[in-house]
C-alpha cells in the first residue's frame, strides 16, 4: 500500500485531517481486499468502515508507524471475518452500485473460468479465502500472511494448499449447472 | 500431514488474474469514503476507556477512574445544564435530518434513499426526500440501505427497510413460477392486489405461498397508502423445500432481492403513494423480537415523512479549501 508514514504519525497524534487523508489514501485499496475476501460489495464496505473505526481508535497504540500497512491489514481481516460471521445468509445479491461486468473481450481469464473460480472461491471458508487474497492478490509472503492472520506458518501453508486445490478442482469441473441462482429465466426489466 | 501435491502453475496464474481483474472492476466509491469520514468521531475515545476494559493491568487505576466517573455522572445528572449536554462517549443525537451513515447510528432523524433508484422520493436527486426518526441502537447495514437491531436474523432481530419494488415473485419459494413486474408509476391498488393475492400456482405442491393479511388502507403523512403483513406459511422448511434454498419475496430494479431470513420472519409492509410513485417501507421481525423493539419499528414507520428536498449548495460554495 505504501502509506505515507508522516501522515500515519500525524493521524496517530490525533490530527483528524491526517486521518481523513489516510481514509482517502487507503480506503479503496482496503475495499478491494475486503471485496476479494467477502465477494460482496456491501459486506466489504461495512468491513472497511469497521476497519477505519478500529484504526482511529487503536492508532495511538501503534508503536511503529512503518508497520502501518501490515497492521491495517490485520484489522481489515478481523473486520472481514466479523462481517462474514454476522452476515452468512443476508441478501448476498443485493447491490447498490453497478455490478462489475465480466471482462468478456479484454479479460485474461476466460468468462467460464471466472464463473468457476467465483463459485469455487465462495465455497471456501473465509479463512481460506483470506490466505488466497493476502498471498495471491496482495503478494504478501506466507510468513507475513500468517502474521496478519495470527496463525502459524504451517497452518497458513496448509490453508493455502487446500484452497488452491479446491480452486483447481473448480476450474476442472466440466459440467456447470445451468441455473445456479434461480435467475436463469429472468427477463430484462 | 500436508498434501504436498504441487499445484498446477496455471491454476495459480488463473487465480491471481481473476483476483486482479475482479478487484480492478470495482469502481472507486467517493460516497463510501465520505460516509466513513462522517462515521468516525472527531475525537478518539478517552484512553481511560482502554484502562477500564477487561484484562487491564491497572485495576486500581480503573477502580479510581470508575469511582470518579460515577461521581461525574452523578453531577451531570443533577446539573441544570444536563439537557444541553450530549451523552458521555455516545454519538450526538441528530436534530436535523442527516444522510444515513454506515454502521452504528446516533438516534435522530435521517434521510433515507436508494442511490440507484431513478425516480421517486427514494431517488437521491428527487425534489422530495424521505425522513425517518431512528431510535437508540440501530445500525445501518448493506451499504446504508437497511437498518437493523441488533441484527436482521433470527431469533430476535429486527429490520427497517425501504424499497423500490420492480418485481414480485408469484411464489417466493419457487421463483421459476414467474413474477409480476411493477413498472414505475404502478397504481397503489395494483400493488395491494398483487401482494394480497400472493400465492402458489401449482396445486400439486405443498402450500408455500406467504400468509398475507388484508390490506388496511389509510392515510400516512397525509398521503394515501396501505399496510399488510407477510409471513411464510406455517411449517415451511425453506432450506429443503424451496428453490435455491431461499424464500424470495421481491426484487428491485437494480437487482437487489429480499428473501426471508427465517421461517418465522414477519414483514410489516407499508406502501405510501407519493405523487405517481410508491414508497415501500418494511419492518421485519421474528417471533422473539422484543416488544419494545417492535414498538420502535412502529414508531419509525409512523415517523416517516416526505418533505421537499432542501436545495444543495453548489460545489463551488461548499469547497471552502
Amino acid at each position: 500500500m505504501g502509506t505515507d508514514i508522516s501522515v500515519v504519525r500525524r493521524a496517530r497524534s490525533g490530527e483528524r485531517e491526517a486521518f481523513d487523508q489516510l481514509i482517502d489514501d487507503c480506503g479503496m485499496h482496503l475495499r478491494r481486499i475486503a471485496y476479494g475476501i467477502l465477494r460482496d460489495r456491501s459486506l466489504a464496505d461495512d468491513a472497511v468502515q469497521r476497519t477505519f473505526l478500529a484504526i482511529w481508535q487503536d492508532l495511538p497504540g501503534l508503536r511503529e508507524p512503518e508497520r502501518f500497512d501490515a497492521w491495517s491489514y490485520r484489522l481489515l481481516v478481523r473486520a472481514c471475518h466479523a462481517e462474514a460471521r454476522r452476515s452468512p445468509r443476508w441478501m448476498p445479491s443485493l447491490s447498490l452500485g453497478p455490478q462489475p461486468e465480466p471482462a468478456v473481450d479484454a479479460g485474461i481469464v476466460a468468462v467460464a473460468d471466472r464463473d468457476q473460480l467465483e463459485r469455487g472461491f465462495r465455497r471456501l471458508s473465509v479463512e481460506h479465502r483470506t490466505v488466497i487474497v493476502l498471498h495471491h492478490f496482495l503478494d504478501l509472503p506466507l510468513v507475513e500472511v500468517a502474521a496478519v492472520m495470527g496463525t502459524s506458518p504451517g497452518t497458513t501453508y496448509s490453508r493455502m494448499h487446500h484452497a488452491l486445490r479446491a480452486l483447481r478442482a473448480a476450474l476442472e469441473a466440466d459440467d456447470r449447472p445451468a441455473a445456479q441462482n434461480g435467475m436463469a429465466q429472468e427477463a430484462p426489466h | 500431514m500436508h498434501d504436498e501435491t504441487p499445484i498446477d502453475p496455471r491454476t495459480i496464474r488463473a487465480v491471481r488474474r481473476w483476483l486482479q481483474e475482479t478487484a480492478d472492476e470495482l469502481p472507486d466509491d467517493p460516497i463510501l469514503l465520505a460516509s466513513i469520514r462522517r462515521s468516525v468521531p472527531d475525537r478518539r475515545p478517552s484512553p481511560w476507556t482502554r484502562i477500564l476494559q477487561p484484562g487491564s493491568r491497572r485495576p486500581l487505576i480503573a477502580g479510581a477512574i470508575g469511582a470518579l466517573a460515577i461521581i461525574l455522572v452523578g453531577l451531570a445528572l443533577t446539573s441544570p445544564l444536563r439537557d444541553q449536554r450530549s451523552v458521555v462517549g455516545g454519538p450526538e443525537p441528530t436534530t436535523t435530518p442527516l444522510p444515513l451513515p454506515r454502521g452504528t447510528m446516533a438516534p435522530g432523524a435521517y434521510v433515507i434513499d436508494t442511490p440507484l433508484v431513478a425516480r421517486g422520493p427514494l431517488a437521491p436527486d428527487d425534489d422530495q426526500e424521505v425522513i425517518v426518526d431512528v431510535g437508540e441502537g440501530w445500525r445501518s447495514q448493506q451499504g446504508g440501505w437497511i437498518l437493523e437491531k441488533p441484527a436482521g436474523y433470527p431469533p430476535d432481530g429486527a429490520t427497517f427497510e425501504w424499497w423500490d419494488i420492480g418485481r414480485v415473485y408469484v411464489d417466493p419459494c419457487h421463483m421459476s413460477d414467474g413474477w409480476v413486474d411493477l413498472p414505475s408509476g404502478s397504481p397503489l391498488e395494483s400493488l395491494a392486489t398483487i401482494l394480497s393475492t400472493w400465492g402458489a400456482t401449482d396445486a400439486d405442491r405443498p402450500a408455500t405461498a406467504p400468509v398475507v393479511t388484508d390490506p388496511e388502507f389509510g392515510t400516512f403523512d397525509g398521503r394515501p397508502g396501505f399496510e399488510l403483513t407477510v409471513t411464510p406459511p406455517d411449517g415451511l422448511t425453506i432450506g429443503s423445500s424451496c428453490e435455491t434454498n431461499r424464500y424470495v419475496l421481491w426484487r428491485d430494479p437494480v437487482d437487489g432481492e429480499r428473501w426471508i431470513q427465517g421461517a418465522d420472519q414477519a414483514m410489516r409492509i407499508r406502501v405510501i403513494e407519493v405523487d405517481t410513485d410508491l414508497l415501500f417501507l418494511v419492518a421485519g421481525s421474528f417471533t422473539e423480537t422484543p416488544a419494545e423493539v417492535r414498538a420502535e419499528q412502529q414508531a419509525m414507520l409512523d415517523s416517516v415523512r416526505i418533505r421537499p428536498r432542501p436545495a444543495t449548495p453548489s460545489p463551488s460554495a461548499s469547497s471552502g479549501s
